[in-house]
C-alpha cells in the first residue's frame, strides 16, 4: 500500500493506492499552518490509510517555502572568505524594475553583522593561495557562539574547484559550536559564481533546522503509530529523496510544491501513449505550467525564489500569478487587468460568501455559466452566483461593458497569460507546442485548458483522472533520485579523455554511495549522464544528455552534433565551425523504485446518455451570445465514452470544458482525451 | 474601438511584452561576451512603423531609450521601400544610432505578406570596430578615430547573409571572432521578436494589431498625463559637474538644465550647457532624448512597462552643436554625459518635488575593463565589470546599497569567480563601503570597494568620470561620499583618479572606490534605534553615528547612551 500527502496552501491532498485491490482513494484536509504534522496525522485518518501495511510514503511540504515567504527561518550566519563580507547582500547589484529610483532588494535572509570572514583563499583551479587560518576559524566560530546561531552557511570562493577549505571550517564548527546546523555550499553546488552559491547554501540553512524538527517529529509520530514503511520526500528537481537526504539538504525542499504533478505527469504520459505534455496546474493563487519532453521532465540548473537564486537542478516551473482566486481590477488608465494579487482561501472569491468584495477569475467562469453554483467542489462549498455578478458589475460599470463582456473579458485575459506562461516553457525554449498535448489539472487546468490550446494550436487536451488531487497521485511515481555536478572546463576539440573521465568516475561514486546509503543495489539503479556545453566563448550552457558516463573517442563529434542540434532548437541558429566546450558535467542517479500500476476504469459503448445531466447557457465571448453547453458527470463515464462539444464535464473539485468542434473520448484510466478541431 | 477590443488590446500588449523578453533571454543566452550576459550592455524593443516603442525588456535604460530615433535615421536613409523581408541592418553612425560607434544598432523589420508592420531592434555593445585604442576610447577628438561606421549596412539582404559586410568587419577587428559570436546572437534574437510578431498579426489580422498599437500607446500617454497633472508646475534648474573630457584633463565640464512643469507637458531644457567638448563627451541628439526621457518615466511611470505613448508630454531643447547635441565630426566615444544628464533634470526637480525625487545616487557607472593577453592560452583577453553605487535617500526611506546605477537597471556585477576564471588576475576583495553613504533622516546608500591584483602584463581602463564632485544631499541631507579609484595603492606611485587607460605590470594593484549616495532629510532626525542598527552592521561608523547623526554608542554593549545623545541632537535643535 502507498500514501502520499501533498500539503498545499488551502487544503492538504492525499491519495491511498492499495496495489492489491487496485483501488485508489482520493482525499482533501485542511491544511494546518501551525502544526502540520497534525495536518499529515488527520489526512491518514480521513483516508482511513492502515498504517502498518503502508510500504511507502511520499510526502510534499510548503513548509520550506512558507518560512522564506514570512521571513520566519533561522538564525543564519554566513562564513565567507577574508575581504568578500559582501558578496550576499550586494548580489548581482541589479533590479528588474526599469524606472524605479528607490528601489530594494527583497529583505537579507541574513543581516550585515552575522556574516563572518576566515582567512584563506583558493583560486579557480583549487590551488592554495592562502592557507586556511585555523586561528581566524575558531574566533569566527567564537562569535558565531555568542550570537546564538541556529544555523550556518559556509560559502568560500572558488570552493567548487576545491572543497577542503569549507571541509576544514565544518570541522572547526563542528567542535566549537556543537548543535548548531552546517551547510557546505560545495555540498550543493560544485559551479562557479560565488553570489549564486552563496545564496543557495544560505536558503539551505535558513530552512534547515524548522524541516529537521518538523520531520523528525513526523517521523517519530508515525512510528510510533505502526508506521515501518519507507518515508521519502519530493524533491524539486523531480524524484523523491529519503528522510536522512532531506534532513540534511532541505535546499531540494523548497520548490518542490509543484513537482509532483509534473513527476505525475511524466509517469502518466508513458502510460497513455502520450510522452509529449505540457502540464497545466490551476490552483486557487497561481498557475505552474512545466514540459515533459519524451517522458521525461526538463530540468533548469539555476531556478529563484524571489529575486534569490537556487543553483541546484529544478524542474522548469513557470509560475504566473492567475488562479481562480486572482482579482480583477481597473488599471489607472482604464484597462481591464486580472491578478496576480489573489483572494486566497480567506476571503476568496466573491460568490464565496465571505466577505470577498474583489470579483475573481471564479466569479467571472461562474457568471458566464462554465460553473455550476449547486455543484462547485462537488456540492461541498456553497457558492452564491448573484454575489459573483455583484462584484463584476461594480468592474462593467466602469469599464462601460455589459456583466457578460466583463466576465467574459476577465477570463480572456486570463486564458492569454496562461498562454504566455506556456509559451515561456515551449517556444521559449525552443518546443513547438504542437507537438505536445495539455495535461490539464489542479481546480481550474481542465477549465481554461482547451482555451488556451486553442489560443497556441495545440492539438489535444488530456484530464487526468482526479485532477484537483493529481500533484499527490504523481508523487506515488517517484524514484529516489540524486543530482552531482562538476564544473569542468574542457574544450572538445583537444579533449583529454582520460581527465573527463575521471571527473565522472568520481561522480559516478559518489551517486553509487548516496544510493548505496538509500539501500538501493546495482540492479536498481540507473543513471542518467549529461554535460553542459556552449561555443567557447559562450557564457551560458545547453545541458546535453550523453551516452554514457565513460566517453569514448569516437562519440565526440556525435556529442558535438547533438549541440548543435539543441542550440539549432532552442535558439534558431548554431555556429557549426566554432569549437565546443565542456563547461560541467553532470551525473543524476535515480534508485528505481517498483512502478505502481494504476487503476483502469470500465469499458463502455459509445452511448454517453447516463452520464448526461442536463445543459445550461455559456456566453461566448468571440460572438457575444449564449450557447447551449450539455453537462456530463465524470463519474458516470466509461472507457470508449465520445462526447462532441461544446460540452462540458463535472466531478467533485473540477470542471472540464470542451468546446464546439472539440471531440473528447475517455481513455482506459478514466482520462478525458479531448481532440481539438484546430 | 468597440467596448470589447479593449479585452483584445490587453491580451495583445502582454503578447508584445512577452516577445521583449523571449528576445533579451535569447539574447543572453547566446552571446559571447560577458558585456552582454553578465553586464547586460544591451537595450532591446519592438517598434512600430512610426519607430514609436511599443515594449522593451529590462537592459541598459538609456539604450532603449536611444533606439527609437536611431531606428528612424536608419529607415529614413535606406527609404522604407528598400527594406525587405528577411533584411537585417547595422547601424554604428553614432549621430544616428544615438550611442557610440562600439553599440552597434540591429534592426529587422517585421511584414505580414507584404506589408511591413513593424520592427525590432537591439543596440548592444560590440567588443572592437577597429577603433582607435583596443576595448575603449578616452580621448578621441574625431569620430573617425572611434571605430567602423556602419550606416544602416544590411548584413542580412532579404535572409542571405552578406559576405562582404561580413568580411569589412571581421577584418576591420581585433577581436573578430567574439565580434561575429555576439553579432549572431543580436540577429537571431531580433529574429526572435520577428518572428513572435509576426505569429500575433497573424493571429489577430493586421487591422486589429494597427488599432490595439495606438490604443496601447493612448493608455501610455494618459497614464503619464494623469500623473504629471498631479505634480507641482514651475520652473527649476539645476547643473553639475563632470571630471574632464578625456583629453584636457584640467577641466569640468558643466550640464546645465532648466526643467519646467506646465499643466500637461515637462520642458526639458538643455540650453545654457558646455559647448562641444575637445575630447569624447558629446551626446547624440537620440540619446540626449532618451536619458531625458528616463528621467521623467523615473519620476511620472515608474511602475508601468514603457512604450512611446508615456513621453508624448515630454518636450526636450538640446541646443545643435553643444554638447547634449552632437555633430559630426564631434567625437562621442565616452557619451559620460549621458549618465550625469538624468540626475542633473532631478536635481532640478528636488527642488520642486522633494517628496517624489530621491537624492543623487553615486553618481557614475564605476566600470573597471582590463585587457591583455592571457598567458595561460595565448589569446586575448578582455573583462570588465560595472560596480553598484549607492541610491539616494528619499522621502520614503532610506536609498539602496551597492545598486546599478539609475541609467543601467539590468546591469549586473560580473562575479569574482568568473573575472579570474576568464583573466589572469585575483581580485582581492569586494565590500561596501562603510560611512561613504550620505547621512540624512533617510541614508544614502552605499558604494563598493573592489580590488584587483593583475598577475600579468595587461592594460586597465576605467570608465569613471563623475570624481571631483560629491553626489548631493537634498532636504537637509548631507551628500554621499564621491567615488574614484586607486592606482598603485600605497606605493610611491600611488594615484587616486578617475578615468584612465595604463598599462599594469604583474602584481600591479588598482581599487575600484564607487560613489555613495546622497542622504535625504536631516541626520539628527533619523530614527537612533536605525543608528545603532547601521553602526551594528557596520555601514556607518561610530564616529559618523555621533557626528553626523548626533548619536552616540556605547561600543561595549550595542545600546544608544539617550542621555548624550539627546545632549547633541538637544543642543543642535
Amino acid at each position: 500500500m502507498r500514501i502520499s500527502v501533498d500539503i498545499g496552501g488551502t487544503f492538504t491532498d492525499v491519495i491511498v493506492l492499495d496495489e492489491e485491490t487496485g483501488s485508489l482513494r482520493l482525499e482533501k484536509v485542511e491544511t494546518t499552518p501551525q502544526n502540520p504534522a497534525d495536518g499529515v496525522l488527520a489526512a491518514f485518518a480521513k483516508a482511513e490509510a492502515e498504517i502498518d501495511k503502508i510500504d511507502y510514503f511520499v510526502h510534499g511540504t510548503t513548509l520550506g517555502i512558507n518560512a522564506l515567504l514570512t521571513r520566519t527561518g533561522a538564525r543564519v550566519a554566513i562564513v565567507t572568505t577574508k575581504g568578500f563580507r559582501d558578496v550576499y547582500l550586494l548580489a548581482r547589484t541589479s533590479r528588474e524594475p526599469m524606472y524605479d529610483f528607490k528601489y530594494r532588494k527583497p529583505e537579507s535572509l541574513v543581516p550585515r553583522y552575522l556574516t563572518f570572514e576566515v582567512n584563506e583563499r583558493m583560486d579557480y583551479q583549487g590551488n592554495v593561495l592562502t592557507p586556511f587560518d585555523k586561528v581566524s576559524a575558531a574566533e569566527v566560530a567564537r562569535r558565531i557562539r555568542e550570537q546564538d546561531i541556529e544555523s550556518v552557511a559556509v560559502c568560500l570562493l572558488h570552493s567548487y574547484a576545491n572543497p577542503k577549505h569549507e571541509l576544514a571550517m565544518e570541522e572547526v564548527l563542528s567542535q566549537e559550536c556543537p548543535g548548531v546546523s552546517v551547510t557546505l555550499s560545495h555540498n550543493l553546488s560544485r559551479e562557479y559564481r560565488e553570489y549564486e552559491r552563496t545564496s543557495t547554501t544560505v536558503i539551505d540553512a535558513y530552512v534547515k533546522p524548522i524541516t529537521r524538527s518538523y520531520l523528525e517529529k513526523l517521523d517519530g509520530e508515525l512510528r510510533s503509530e505502526g508506521f515501518a514503511g519507507r518515508f521519502l520526500m519530493t524533491r524539486s528537481g523531480g524524484g523523491a529523496m529519503t528522510l536522512e537526504v532531506a534532513k540534511e539538504q532541505p535546499v531540494h525542499l523548497v520548490l518542490s510544491g509543484p513537482a509532483g504533478g509534473v513527476i505525475g505527469g511524466a509517469h502518466l504520459s508513458k502510460l497513455i501513449g502520450h510522452e509529449n505534455l505540457i502540464t497545466l496546474d490551476m490552483g486557487g493563487t497561481s498557475l505552474d505550467a512545466s514540459l515533459v519532453a519524451n517522458g521525461q521532465v526538463t530540468v533548469e540548473n539555476e531556478q529563484y525564489f524571489q529575486t534569490l537564486p537556487i543553483s541546484i537542478p529544478t524542474i522548469d516551473i513557470h509560475t504566473i500569478g492567475a488562479g481562480g482566486g486572482s482579482i480583477a481590477w481597473i488599471s489607472e488608465g482604464g484597462h481591464l487587468q486580472v491578478g496576480p494579487k489573489s483572494a486566497g482561501a480567506v476571503p476568496g472569491p466573491a460568490c464565496y460568501d465571505k466577505g470577498g468584495e474583489d470579483a475573481t477569475f471564479t466569479d467571472a467562469a461562474l457568471t458566464i455559466g462554465y460553473l455550476d453554483p449547486d455543484n462547485f467542489l462537488g456540492g461541498e462549498i456553497k457558492i452564491d452566483a448573484t454575489l459573483a455578478e455583484q462584484a463584476i458589475s461594480k468592474l462593467a460599470k466602469s469599464l462601460e461593458m455589459s456583466l457578460n463582456e466583463a466576465a467574459s473579458g476577465i477570463v480572456r485575459i486570463s486564458e492569454a497569460k496562461i498562454a504566455g506562461a506556456v509559451r515561456v516553457i515551449s517556444i521559449e525554449r525552443g518546443y513547438h507546442p504542437k507537438e505536445f498535448s495539455i495535461l490539464a489539472f489542479g481546480g481550474g487546468g481542465p477549465f481554461v485548458g482547451a482555451s488556451v490550446a486553442h489560443e497556441l494550436s495545440i492539438p489535444r487536451v488530456i484530464v487526468p483522472p482526479g485532477p484537483a488531487n493529481f500533484s499527490a497521485l504523481g508523487m506515488l511515481m517517484v524514484d529516489i533520485v540524486h543530482d552531482f555536478a562538476q564544473t569542468h572546463v574542457v574544450g572538445l576539440e583537444d579533449v583529454d579523455i582520460k581527465t573527463v573521465n575521471e571527473v565522472f568516475a568520481d561522480l559516478l561514486l559518489s551517486c553509487e554511495e548516496a544510493l548505496a546509503r538509500d539501500g538501493f543495489d546495482q540492479k536498481h539503479s540507473a543513471f542518467l549522464p549529461s554535460a553542459e556545453m556552449r561555443y567557447q566563448g559562450q557564457e551560458h550552457t545547453v545541458n546535453i544528455p550523453l551516452p554514457g558516463h565513460k566517453f569514448e573517442p569516437g562519440q565526440v563529434s556525435g556529442i558535438v552534433e547533438d549541440f548543435n542540434t539543441a542550440h539549432e532548437r532552442q535558439y534558431g541558429h548554431s555556429m557549426l565551425e566554432d569549437p565546443v566546450e565542456i563547461v560541467t558535467l553532470r551525473l543524476r542517479g535515480l534508485g528505481l523504485l517498483p512502478r505502481p500500476d494504476l487503476p483502469k476504469i470500465g469499458n463502455g459503448s459509445g452511448d454517453v446518455k447516463g452520464a448526461r445531466k442536463g445543459s445550461r447557457p455559456v456566453y461566448q465571448y468571440d460572438s457575444g451570445e449564449h450557447l447551449s453547453y450539455s453537462v456530463y458527470d465524470r463519474g458516470q463515464l466509461l472507457s470508449g465514452n465520445r462526447i462532441e462539444g461544446p460540452a462540458i464535464v463535472e466531478e467533485p473539485s473540477s470542471t472540464t470544458v470542451i468546446h464546439g468542434g472539440d471531440v473528447m473520448t475517455v481513455g482506459e484510466y478514466g482520462e478525458l482525451v479531448v481532440q481539438l478541431s484546430l | 474601438m468597440s467596448k470589447l477590443d479593449q479585452i483584445t488590446v490587453e491580451v495583445i500588449h502582454n503578447y508584445l511584452l512577452s516577445a521583449a523578453k523571449e528576445m533579451e533571454r535569447n539574447l543572453m543566452r547566446t552571446s559571447y561576451n560577458t558585456i552582454i550576459y553578465e553586464i547586460r550592455d544591451f537595450g532591446l524593443g519592438i517598434y512600430d512603423t512610426q519607430f514609436r516603442l511599443l515594449a522593451e525588456s529590462p537592459g541598459l535604460a538609456i539604450f532603449t531609450r536611444g533606439n527609437d530615433y536611431g531606428l528612424m535615421k536608419t529607415v529614413e536613409f535606406l527609404g522604407e521601400e528598400n527594406i525587405d523581408p528577411g533584411d537585417i541592418v547595422l547601424t554604428s553612425y553614432p549621430y544616428w544610432s544615438s550611442a557610440h560607434p562600439l553599440d552597434v544598432l540591429a534592426v529587422s523589420p517585421i511584414f505580414h505578406g507584404d506589408r511591413l508592420i513593424g520592427y525590432t531592434a537591439i543596440k548592444q555593445h560590440w567588443l572592437d570596430l577597429g577603433q582607435k585604442d583596443p576595448g575603449y576610447c578616452l580621448d578621441t577628438t574625431s569620430v573617425y578615430q572611434e571605430g567602423l561606421l556602419l550606416p544602416a549596412a544590411k548584413i542580412y539582404k532579404q535572409g542571405v547573409l552578406n559576405q562582404e559586410l561580413l568580411n569589412i568587419i571581421r577584418f576591420n577587428n581585433r577581436l573578430p571572432n567574439r565580434v561575429i559570436g555576439d553579432m549572431n546572437a543580436q540577429i537571431s534574437a531580433c529574429r526572435t521578436g520577428e518572428r513572435r510578431v509576426e505569429e500575433l498579426v497573424e493571429k489577430f489580422g493586421v487591422d486589429t494589431y494597427e488599432q490595439a498599437i495606438e490604443e496601447i500607446l493612448d493608455h501610455g500617454e494618459r497614464i503619464a498625463r494623469a500623473r504629471l497633472a498631479e505634480l507641482p508646475r514651475g520652473t527649476w534648474s539645476a547643473e553639475d559637474w563632470l571630471d574632464d573630457d578625456g583629453v584636457d584633463k584640467d577641466t569640468m565640464l558643466k550640464l546645465k538644465v532648466e526643467v519646467t512643469i506646465t499643466g500637461d507637458e515637462m520642458i526639458v531644457d538643455w540650453s545654457g550647457s558646455q559647448p562641444a567638448t575637445v575630447g569624447p563627451m558629446n551626446l547624440p541628439l537620440g540619446l540626449t532624448l532618451g536619458v531625458s526621457g528616463l528621467a521623467f518615466k523615473g519620476v511620472t511611470t515608474p511602475d508601468t512597462p514603457a512604450n512611446a505613448g508615456n513621453f508624448r508630454p515630454l518636450k526636450v531643447i538640446a541646443p545643435e552643436g553643444e554638447i547634449m547635441h552632437a555633430i559630426p565630426p564631434a567625437p562621442t566615444f565616452t557619451i559620460w554625459a549621458s549618465l550625469l544628464a538624468p540626475e542633473v533634470i532631478l536635481k532640478a526637480l528636488a527642488q520642486g518635488l522633494p517628496d517624489v525625487v530621491p537624492a543623487c545616487s553615486g553618481g557614475d557607472i564605476f566600470d573597471v575593463m582590463g585587457l591583455g593577453v592571457h598567458p595561460r592560452t595565448g589569446r586575448p583577453w578582455l573583462e570588465a565589470t560595472n560596480e553598484g553605487v549607492g541610491f539616494g535617500g528619499h522621502a520614503d526611506g532610506d536609498g539602496e546599497d551597492g545598486i546599478m546605477h539609475l541609467t543601467e537597471p539590468g546591469c549586473r556585477n560580473n562575479p569574482v569567480e568568473v573575472l579570474e576564471m576568464k583573466a589572469p588576475w585575483i581580485v582581492e576583495n569586494y565590500y561596501l563601503r562603510q560611512d561613504s553613504g550620505g547621512p540624512g533622516e533617510h541614508r544614502g546608500g552605499l558604494g563598493v570597494t573592489r580590488t584587483y591584483h593583475f598577475l600579468a602584463p595587461s592594460s586597465v581602463l576605467t570608465l569613471v568620470k563623475k570624481t571631483k564632485t560629491k553626489p548631493w544631499g537634498m532636504a537637509g541631507g548631507k551628500d554621499g561620499e564621491n567615488g574614484h579609484v586607486i592606482v598603485w595603492p600605497g606605493t610611491e606611485k600611488e594615484e587616486i583618479t578617475g578615468a584612465i587607460s595604463y598599462p599594469m605590470a604583474a602584481e600591479d594593484v588598482i581599487v575600484n572606490n564607487s560613489g555613495g549616495g546622497g542622504g535625504w532629510g536631516d541626520p539628527f532626525k533619523r530614527d537612533p534605534d536605525k543608528v545603532l542598527e547601521d553602526v551594528r552592521n557596520e555601514f556607518v561608523s561610530l564616529a559618523s553615528a555621533k557626528e553626523d547623526y548626533g548619536v552616540v554608542i556605547d561600543p561595549k554593549t550595542m545600546t544608544i547612551d539617550a542621555k548624550a545623545t539627546e545632549a547633541i541632537r538637544g543642543k543642535s535643535a
